[in-house]
């Protein structure tokens, strides 16, 4: 038997899987899920009911699901009790780079003491302006980036030691 | 005759439609990075004109007209954005003894100029707000800050699309938002002046859709509300306006025409207002060209705005008289953007990896979407428009929630659920809304949604199990289908 702990929002449900049934926080339950296309495309039949999903893996267990013009972010975590994720977990205080662009402003330097929320870069992309905030409060241990240099997604923009 | 399109993306799409309607041949434009793009393959002919980022390319001037020179091309429509309200473009093109598919080069450098936008519109007559018709070209804005009320709104002159707009709530935010929307600006507009307009509280943003034909025939094609905006941008629009008394709605429509008239405006147009929480409305600008939102008019009047506009330009008639046009029903758009709404709705990347469009009574979609369209960040974020039309203005909102639910894209993450948020509100249902709206807008939770989320989590749990098992036995892709139907069996065999 293998036990699942997905993580949605702020709940979690429990998901146990062995050979002769399938548990939901400790519930019964009867399903198929039946992939459509290839492509991520999923029918789940449960119970009576046919819903169609669509599954996007983002890596590291974690799902982008949309169904009915809803959308649902889930991250699956391995057995009852362990708590991390798959994989690594990035720094808290990282601020990473959440689209390609340039960098226009860098509002702090290495060694500033930040507050959370106060801005540090600003990208452009996509004709628009945008103010990254600190996720942290602390001091700023990491700025690798250049004024009007070009990142990528996801690239550091800036490390702040939580203080 | 033969048009060349010198946009790309859905409006692309839109007017190469029209051409093919009207049996015009359609000329595309393309950059590099757009070679695969739909437009491209809804032209009779299509040139790449230039690198992938626009400034190399879609607002290359030379080489726009290089292309339609190449083709053969008559006449040139420039679609939204990019460079339809460029005057200097419009005259190269009648320079280049083309038709120049908009209106007057002279109209576009006027109304370009919200400053001269402002003294046109108070000469004609029209309600404009006060302030100090000044531009602030350096910056030093003390001396004007006695002359206005705060909160002030900094606009850029040269402004457009929501951008070089800033809010000053006070005099000490005043030099701080000035430098911030000059920089903006500067950056959007290659022009840093900005004026000061006060904040109009709890306005609502109404347009009046003209077509004129520069012979001093113009026509009016109702309004529409686009009160629904976040960061300045439109996302919900619907004609008409709701709660307008007939009074009003024809005050509004007579403001337009008297600025239109003066201008002797030729070709499709929109005139801007705020409607204040009084009744009042203040003319704020115009817009020279196709806009984003028009498919509400054309849902209600049954025009086809572009056909009309591209019939205008060829042969100086407007076709239609004010006696054909009337409005019929109700039609809403939800504007879908590739926003990522984990991130505070940041503009989003990706792959388009999976579509199904809604259809259905009175819904229509217009978009360039196709499986494997890369989603960069190079152009806007716009991804598809989704437009419903009902007998009233309740049927419409239901049919819009039902197109809404219905469609899927896979691969980027996008505003959907947020709009059906929106449209499921009883603010938006009761058509309580004004460009405020979404600062306080608090989505309710659904009961649906742990329903929903029960499902999610069973899927995704079955999915990692199988991405487990599968890494352990290391069982071939091809096993893909066989896991998935001994668990199918498996979860029949528990019945």
């Amino acid at each position: 038997m293998a036990a699942y702990r997905v993580l949605i929002g702020k709940r979690e449900y429990i998901v146990e899987i062995s050979d002769d049934q399938l548990l939901v926080n400790g519930e019964k339950e009867q399903v198929n899920l039946i992939p459509l296309n290839g492509g991520g495309l999923y029918l789940l039949r449960r119970g009576d009911q046919s819903k169609e999903l669509h599954v996007q893996s983002q890596g590291r267990r974690r799902y982008d699901v949309t169904s009915d013009g809803r959308r649902v972010v889930a991250q699956v975590v391995k057995d009852r009790g362990q708590c991390s994720p798959w994989g690594e977990q990035n720094h808290l205080g990282d601020l990473l780079a959440p689209m390609p662009g340039m960098v226009v402003s860098i509002k702090a330097r290495e060694g500033e003491r930040v507050e959370q929320g106060q801005v540090l870069v600003v990208l452009e992309s996509m004709k628009m302006q945008m103010e990254l905030r600190s996720p942290v409060s602390g001091l700023v241990s990491k700025m690798p980036i250049q004024f009007q240099s070009q990142v990528d997604k996801g690239v550091l923009l800036a490390r702040v030691d939580q203080a | 005759m033969k048009i060349l399109v010198a946009n790309r993306g859905e409006i692309a799409v839109r007017v190469l439609r029209a051409c093919r309607d009207l049996g015009f041949s359609g000329v595309a434009i393309y950059s590099n990075g757009d070679q695969e793009a739909l437009h491209t393959r809804y032209a009779d002919e299509a040139i790449c004109i230039g690198p992938t980022p626009a400034a190399e390319s879609y607002l290359q001037i030379p080489a726009i007209l290089d292309a339609a020179r190449k083709t053969g091309a008559a006449a040139v429509h420039p679609g939204y954005g990019f460079l339809s309200e460029n005057a200097d473009f419009a005259r190269a093109v009648e320079d280049a003894g083309l038709i120049f598919i908009g209106p007057r080069p002279e109209t576009i450098a006027l109304t370009g100029d919200k400053l001269e936008a402002r003294k046109a519109a108070r000469k004609a007559g029209l309600p404009v707000l006060p302030g100090p018709d000044v531009p602030i070209s350096e910056a030093a804005p003390y001396e004007l800050a006695d002359q206005v009320h705060f909160p002030v709104l900094i606009k850029a002159s040269a402004g457009g699309g929501g951008r070089g707009i800033r809010l000053a709530r006070s005099y000490e935010e005043l030099e701080r938002m000035v430098a911030a929307a000059r920089q903006e600006a500067q950056a959007a507009f290659g022009n840093a002046t900005v004026f000061l307009e006060p904040l109009v509280q709890h306005a609502r943003h109404i347009e009046v859709q003209i077509l004129g034909d520069g012979q001093g025939r113009i026509l009016c094609l109702g309004e529409r509300e686009c009160s629904i905006q976040r960061r300045r941008q439109k996302l919900i629009e619907e004609s008409p306006a709701p709660g307008l008394t007939d009074a009003l709605r024809q005050r509004l429509h007579e403001a337009a025409l008297r600025l239109v008239t003066a201008l002797n405006y030729r070709s499709l147009g929109t005139v801007e207002f705020l409607l204040d929480t009084h009744g009042r409305f203040h003319f704020i600008e115009v817009n020279p060209r196709i806009q984003v939102e028009h498919p509400v008019t054309e849902m209600v009047t049954g025009i086809d705005l572009i056909r009309a506009q591209l019939q205008m330009a060829v042969d100086g008639s407007l076709h239609y008289t004010q006696d054909d046009i009337s409005s019929r029903g109700w039609a809403i758009e939800a504007r879908v953007l590739a926003e990522d709404p984990d991130q505070g709705f940041l503009p989003a990347t990706g792959k388009i990896t999976y579509l199904k469009e809604p259809g259905g009574p009175g819904i229509r979609i217009d978009d360039a979407l196709y499986l494997g369209l890369p989603i960069s960040a190079d152009y806007d974020s716009l991804l598809a428009k989704v437009i419903a039309w009902g007998e009233d203005r309740p049927s419409a909102i239901s049919r819009l929630r039902r197109a809404l639910r219905e469609l899927q894209i896979g691969g980027v993450p996008t505003d959907i659920e947020f709009l059906t948020q929106i449209v499921d509100s009883p603010s938006f249902l009761a058509g309580r809304t004004d460009t405020t709206f979404l600062e306080t807008f608090q989505p309710a939770e659904r009961e649906e949604d742990e329903i929903l989320e029960r499902e999610v989590a069973l899927a995704t749990a079955l999915l990692a199990h199988q991405a487990n098992n599968q890494a352990i036995y290391k069982i071939p892709l091809a096993g893909n289908a066989w896991q998935m139907t001994a668990w199918r069996e498996q979860m029949h065999g528990d019945r």
